[in-house]
Formats: C-alpha cells, structure tokens, sequence
C-alpha cells in the first residue's frame, strides 16, 4: 500500500510495498511518486491518481504491467482510492497494489 | 480500468473528528500495518495487537472506542474476544467490528457480539464507511438492556 498527498508525494510506503519494488519508505516518504525509479510504469498511475484527486471518481481500479524487484515482469491490480478530511478537504490518494496471480498455462 | 462515481454517489471516506480510538487487532503483518496506516492517515490513534490474549488486555489499558478484530486469531479467536468483552459490563460502550475472509462468518459475528463486520482484504471505503456507521450515534446493538449477548439479557 501506497498513499500520496494532493502533490503526489509520498506520504506512506508500507512493508508489503518495500518487499514489491525494493524501495525502503524512509528512501521514498515525501518525494514525488511521478519521480521515482521502480518496476511500476508510475506514468501511467498519473492520470488515474488526478481523477481521484480532482473528485471526478472516488476509487479508479486498473491493471499494469509491471517488473517487481526480483526481477519478474508481472501484472499488478491497483486500486486509487481517495482519502478525505470531515471539512471536505482532501488529503491524498491511497493505492492498493496486489500481485496478480499469473494467468494460468493453456492446456 | 474502473471508474466508479465521484462523490455524491460514491462513499465518501471522512476524517473523524475527534479522533477515535482505535485497538486493531490481527495476526498478519501485512494486513495489520496496512490497516494501521489507513487508520493513520485519517488521524485515528491507533493501537496494535497480533493475538486474542493480547486483545483483552489493550482493552483493559486502552479502553479504545471501537476495536477491528480479526476471526482467525491463533490462540483466542476472534469470535471468543467478543463473548469475553461483551460478557463484561465496563466494555458496554465498546464497539467490537469483526475482519474476516469469509463473507459467510457474519451471523455468528453478530451473534459472538460484534456490531458489524467487514470482509478481508479489506478496501478503504468499507472500512471508513462501516467505522462511521458503527461509531456515530447511538450504539448500534442497541440499549444496553436490549442487546444480543449482553451481560444484562444473558440470563433472561
């Protein structure tokens, strides 16, 4: 799990995303996630994240290909959900991101 | 990808204010600091425990306002936390959510003494969404003298 702030700088980095793309949280919190060098085509989670931020949708749920840090080219299930303070201010963006299970081999 | 309906028509996640209380309690690392952050990030205070026996005693310390327990606890299940808390009249404005992978868990849920219930892995806008439903206003099993399982109807 991922969050970011209405700049897209990253506000939370969990262990689950450390073992995912090899990157520490204390080497990512607070700098732009359009910025960063990992396995995860970042471009492409902009405009998603810009619709959430901008209120156009709540939640947009997409699928990437992506490389984890192993290596390994995999599809990710990623969900950008909006998190909101009571006065309506919002706060950031939340990512979910699961490891899809590879599709099965055709018999 | 999938875009649901901007706010209006979607559920709104909202900071609460003030913040709650909150004990989180499951044995999954992943999902406990998944949960914590999420809790966190909408300024909840939060307090961990990976075990049922450890559960019942950050609810003595704590006194939390709302607990997330999970069912599959490795000693104490989640199911025999609630009967023990709901046994005990201190714990009375407690509100207990239950954390499952099994959607078809939640009648015996709400019969252990939980007051709602939410299926793993669990998404943002259930968890905000159900913490408000359950924590807002009057306790949603009702008065004390009218719960389900409650240290006053037991014996009626």
């Amino acid at each position: 799990m991922v969050a970011v702030d209405p700049r897209v700088q990253v506000l939370a980095w969990n262990h689950r995303a450390e073992d995912m793309w090899g990157l520490r949280a204390d080497e990512v919190k607070g700098r732009h996630l359009m910025n960063l060098d990992f396995g995860l085509p970042v471009e492409q989670l902009n405009q998603p994240i810009r619709s959430v931020l901008s209120q156009e949708a709540s939640h947009v749920e997409l699928s990437l290909d992506c490389v984890n840090r192993r290596g390994r080219s995999v599809r990710c299930n990623i969900r950008a959900n909006s998190l909101f303070a009571q006065s309506g201010e919002i706060l950031g963006v939340i990512l979910l991101m699961e490891e899809r299970a590879p599709d099965p081999l055709p018999s | 990808m999938s875009v649901s309906p901007g706010p209006g028509r979607g559920a709104k996640v909202t900071r609460g204010d003030p913040a709650l209380s909150v004990l989180l309690v499951e044995d999954n690392d992943d999902a406990r600091e998944a949960l914590r952050i999420l809790l966190e990030l909408k300024g909840q205070r939060v307090v961990t425990a990976r075990d049922g026996r450890e559960a019942l005693q950050e609810v003595r310390a704590q006194s939390p306002d709302v607990a997330l327990i999970d069912i599959g606890l490795p000693d104490v299940d989640g199911f025999e936390v609630a009967r023990i808390l709901r046994a005990q009249p201190e714990n009375r404005d407690l509100r207990l959510i239950a954390l499952t992978g099994y959607a078809a868990e939640r009648d015996r849920a709400l019969e252990a003494g939980f007051d709602d219930f939410l299926v793993k892995p669990v998404n943002p806008d259930a968890l905000f969404t159900t913490l408000e439903r359950v924590c807002t206003g009057p306790h949603p099993r009702g008065t004390v003298e009218n719960r389900p399982n409650s240290p006053e109807t037991r014996n009626n």
